[in-house]
């Protein structure tokens, strides 16, 4: 019988089903580190353990949405069918902190798509962070806007982005502005933010409290379609 | 108070078989020790492994088979108890240290118990194997995991590909 010891058995030489059974036992932050172990263990689990055994390998603080963005004052703001809209600004210096912008990102393919610029913005400056921060104090005939997300690709591979204008203590919205966009192709675009395009820009504006929350109501404005061209 | 005799169900001694390692040493062990193993279940469960003629493993070898026999017979009377819901804390409380000791191992050791595991089918000891090499990992730098498990060291390329990860996933490595 053969019994020639070639190197030492050592556990990288453990076939794959073995290998998930060790790596399915990790949690995330070790997994992580594990993807770079080597490049057979990388693939292992962006591959097999997402798919088999749904190990969830989000970055959790999205260090990677901070990096490709450059900043570190991103918020989550509002989610939709597994993506997520951001709102970020670049620095933090106050003359800067309303020009806040968006991104939606993918958590699990860590895909981001920079939000075309409606050409809206508040009458009233609104200050980073007071946009959403619910524990805020609310001061009376404060403002604030509200950011929401549509995304259905079974029925459209627009992205809608809805902005509710109001007043932080009646809550009566004043304003609601609504636009969408395309990205080219959607399996790979969502990647680039070079190929977004603004498609159509509606705009309404609406007496306090009138607003239905689904907005079929808007009217549409001659508008500024926002064409961002090739950024 | 005459407390259900577990392991063996019929009077008297329990039905025996035997098995063969790679390198030829018999085995003689409790059939419902063995049967821990979903692999061989089958095999005595047809009535193999009796008698004189013995079941061949030939990807396992003799220091392996004892290792690995070592725990079918440890976790045997748990097993029929059929998840054990009669089982006291103590009785627990022992497994779980047994278990610890028995997975204080050398690795070369370790990589051949998770290899039997898999090759038997025992789903104990693969989740225990596992846990430990999972335990192994835990609170080490990608640079140590290699090096514990028995990479040779990376190429200036795979080098560069951790480094890369690295400041990719700040998070993981805080």
């Amino acid at each position: 019988m053969d019994l020639a010891k070639r190197t030492k058995p050592a556990v990288r030489g453990l076939p794959d089903d073995a290998l998930v059974e060790i790596l399915t036992r990790l949690p995330a932050k070790p997994l992580c580190q594990s993807k770079c172990v080597s490049r057979s263990w990388r693939d292992l689990i962006a591959d097999r353990l997402r798919c088999r055994k749904s190990v969830p390998l989000v970055d959790p603080s999205f260090s990677f949405l901070k990096k490709r963005l450059g900043t570190k004052d991103i918020l989550a703001m509002a989610s939709c069918n597994g993506l997520i809209l951001f709102g970020y600004i670049l620095n933090s210096s106050v003359e800067d902190s309303c020009k806040i912008m968006c991104t939606v990102c993918n958590p699990v393919t860590e895909q981001c798509v920079s939000v075309p610029r409606s050409g809206w913005s508040p009458p009233v400056p609104i200050p980073w962070r007071d946009v959403w921060n619910e524990e805020i104090e609310v001061v009376d005939g404060e403002k604030r806007v509200f950011h929401y997300l549509i995304f259905e690709p079974a029925a459209s591979e627009h992205f809608h982005f809805i902005q509710f204008y109001q007043d932080s203590s009646t809550e009566a919205v004043e304003e609601v502005h609504s636009y969408s966009w395309k990205n080219l192709s959607s399996s790979d675009a969502i990647r680039s933010s070079t190929a977004r395009r603004c498609l159509s820009v509606s705009t309404a504006e609406l007496g306090p409290g009138s607003v239905s929350s689904g907005g079929a109501n808007l009217q549409q404005h001659g508008a500024p379609a926002a064409e961002l061209g090739d950024g | 108070m005459a407390a259900p005799e577990s392991g063996d169900g019929n009077n008297g001694a329990a039905r025996m078989v035997t098995l063969i390692s790679s390198d030829n040493t018999r085995f003689e062990v409790e059939a419902a020790a063995a049967s821990l193993s979903q692999t061989l279940q089958l095999t005595i469960l047809d009535g193999g492994g009796g008698g004189g003629d013995g079941i061949p493993l030939p990807n396992v070898d003799s220091a392996t088979l004892s290792k690995v026999l070592e725990y079918c017979i440890k976790h045997a009377p748990a097993a029929a108890n059929g998840g054990a819901p009669n089982a006291t804390a103590v009785d627990r409380a022992e497994l779980e240290r047994f278990d610890n000791e028995f997975v204080n191992i050398d690795q070369s050791v370790l990589y051949s118990l998770i290899m039997a595991a898999h090759n038997l089918e025992i789903e104990g000891l693969q989740s225990l194997v596992a846990k430990k090499v999972a335990d192994m990992i835990k609170g080490k730098s990608p640079m140590e995991i290699r090096r514990t498990l028995g990479f040779p060291d990376p190429t200036p390329e795979e080098q560069a590909e951790m480094n890369a990860h690295m400041l990719e996933y700040g998070w993981a490595y805080e």
